[in-house]
């Protein structure tokens, strides 16, 4: 089963690959050129920014950044696969080319993440590798077997927890016909509140970030994880190996939504 | 594998627009909904290795049964078995052993060569090297492909990509095929191939078909049996000779007299139901099960010097077209 999956990936990157190399190189080419810039650019601005604070409350420079790049770094990999699918999805369900998905034997969900591949979201992964390695270099982490089994583990989790959420705004379009970009906005916005540790915020926001959208289990827990961070948000100190756990019930109940979508999905006229 | 369809209901909620700002100001707080019922309570049958004419005029809910016969969407109510699956709830299992096409949409990749296309579909349905040769091979031999096996999809002409689609749908030898308007927009001839090729498969492997089309050749070249609906009902199933029965019981006779035109009022008072006069012929219309030519002519033959005549049994264009004008006079008398 799980073989026969990735020989079909292999296939659709094949499939992939040659269609850019046969129809639109240059396009590719610029396109990363642009998303390199476009990173490097956010980048500068954000260490500027950081840097003229010298860290925010208890947190230093580097720890922040290791914070911020948790953040950037899990939600990159996670839109590397999830981002286009769902943004095509509602153009999909709109004029009926989501019956094609459903016509296949295989997972429809998994045949949209296979089908694409988002190149420009490579690259802030790998320029996020990089920082993490700064940041362990800087902070002097000294990365043990055990450590980087909980550092993979949360990532995993924060992956998780991004993946559902767009899942979750995506699956509005079989709602909503025109399901408006709001709800997703909203959505997004709310994730730039944790480049900061959330103790910086209200109880309702801390709680908001913790239980509603669990922004907080993305960076905020696993940093103070990998830091061995004593903090005072509001918080027992148990929430910093929820990440995982967190994860997995988020996608848990993003993709039952999703399911849901599916049976209401009414294609179109003709 | 065979169809069964029990009591099927599909219905659409549609969003009522407001007019005007104000309209549309108060869709935005509180949208309404006009429900409206695309298949309304049908019920069919269908043995394995029948290929089934699936009929109607337009908006009859044909494509909205397909939809739901392929698991696309889930019924409102009833039930559906394809070969003892439910197809959507079961709709992985039910997609191996169904094969899909929409005339007007395209399964295949738009970007990459049909033969890419065919590799990924090959990988998905896990179609085994041989068999993939072998069904080349056949596909080959029955609708020719290797002329645009290695060309891109988007750059394919309706004609060519309606073979590809055709192909693709049967790479897998699924035990069903569901094809929705699978001629439409082709040329005589690449509609002339994809009807044999439809019937080369139903005949060879005996694949079950279901067929909706608004070409008539297309029912009789195929067809055994066909169900005609409309507004969602079910309004005649069985096959073609019955239906020509019911609805194609009316002749026409084309007559040519020496002298001038005939009569129509006397024609009409001999039981013909309607007369048409263009030129120097007369159009009789009758129905055969009451009146015959013999009659006609021999009446004629007092007056007249007949030169020459023919008698035109309707085709299923017409009969079809009788039918669908007859719907709509039932659906205009209940109305009243
Ligand atoms: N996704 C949808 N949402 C709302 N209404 C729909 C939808 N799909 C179909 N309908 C409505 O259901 C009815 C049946 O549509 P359907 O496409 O099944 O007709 P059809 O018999 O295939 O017609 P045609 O010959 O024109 O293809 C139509 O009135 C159509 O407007
Ligand atoms: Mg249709």
């Amino acid at each position: 089963m799980a073989w026969h999956l990735v020989k079909l990936y292999s296939r659709f990157i094949i499939a992939y690959i040659k269609t850019i190399t046969a129809y639109k190189p240059l396009f590719v080419i610029m396109d990363v050129v642009i998303n390199v810039a476009f990173t490097l650019i956010q980048l500068t601005v954000v260490w500027l920014l950081l840097y003229r604070f010298e860290g925010i409350s208890s947190w230093s420079f580097y720890e922040i950044v290791l914070l911020y790049n948790l953040n950037i770094f899990s939600y990159s990999l996670s839109a590397m696969f999830i981002w286009n699918p769902m943004k095509d999805l509602q153009m999909m369900v709109r004029d009926g080319s989501f019956d094609s998905m459903l016509i296949k034997p295989i997972n429809p969900l998994l045949h949209m993440i296979f089908k694409q591949f988002s190149h420009g979201h490579l690259i802030t992964v790998i320029f996020g590798v990089v920082i993490f390695f700064k940041c362990f270099n800087a902070l002097h982490i000294e990365m043990t077997w055990e450590w980087s089994i909980w550092l993979a583990v949360n990532i995993l989790g924060a992956v998780l927890i991004h993946s559902a959420i767009m899942i979750l705004a995506g699956s509005i379009s079989f709602w909503a016909v025109k399901s408006d970009s709001l709800f997703q906005m909203v959505i997004y916005d709310f994730r730039t509140l944790t480049n900061y540790p959330i103790q910086i915020y209200g109880r309702g926001v801390q709680l908001l970030l913790a239980f509603v959208i669990p922004y907080a289990f993305v960076n905020y827990f696993p940093a103070r994880l990998l830091l061995d961070k004593e903090d005072s948000s509001i918080f027992p100190n148990l929430f910093i190996y929820g990440t995982p756990l967190v994860g997995m019930i988020s996608m848990g109940l993003a993709y039952a939504v999703w399911r849901r979508g599916i049976r209401r999905y009414e294609s179109s006229g003709s | 594998m065979g169809i069964q369809v029990e009591n099927l209901v599909k219905t659409f909620r549609r969003p009522r627009h407001r007019e005007g700002i104000l309209g549309a100001l108060s869709d935005l707080v509180y949208r309404e909904y006009d429900e409206k019922k695309a298949v309304d309570n049908i019920s069919f049958k269908i043995e394995p290795g029948e290929v089934v004419g699936y009929l109607g005029p337009n908006g009859a809910g044909k494509s909205t049964t397909i939809k739901m016969l392929a698991g696309i969407l889930t019924p409102t109510s009833g039930s559906i078995r394809v070969g003892g699956l439910i197809p959507h709830t079961q709709r992985i299992e039910n997609t191996k052993r169904i094969g899909v096409l929409f005339g007007q949409r395209s399964q295949l990749w738009w970007e990459i060569p049909v033969s890419e296309s065919f590799q990924l579909l090959k990988y998905m349905y896990k179609i085994s090297e041989a068999d993939f040769r072998k069904r080349l091979g056949v596909f080959e031999e029955l609708i020719s492909l290797s002329d645009i096996y290695h060309l891109p999809v988007r750059i394919l002409s309706l004609g060519q990509r309606m073979r590809a689609e055709m192909c693709a749908a049967l790479l897998h030898q699924p035990d069903v095929l569901y094809l929705d308007e699978p001629t439409i927009g082709l040329d005589a001839v690449v509609k002339e191939n994809i009807r044999n090729f439809i019937k080369q498969t139903n005949q060879e492997t005996g694949t079950t078909v279901v067929l909706t089309t608004h070409d008539m050749p297309d029912i009789e070249k195929l067809c055994s049996r066909v169900i005609v609906i409309d507004r969602g009902r079910v309004m005649f199933d069985g096959n073609l000779e019955m239906l020509k029965h019911r609805f194609g019981s009316q002749n026409k006779l084309i007559v040519e007299v020496e002298d001038g035109l005939p009569d129509p009022q006397r024609l009409l008072l001999n039981g013909a139901d309607e007369v048409i006069q263009e030129g120097r012929s007369s159009i009789i219309t009758y129905d055969r099960n009451r009146r015959n030519s013999a009659g006609f002519l021999s009446d004629l033959a007092q007056l007249h010097k007949i030169i020459d005549f023919s008698v035109n049994e309707p085709d299923i264009e017409e009969i079809i077209r009788r039918m669908y004008k007859s719907l709509n006079q039932s659906d205009v008398e209940s109305r009243n």
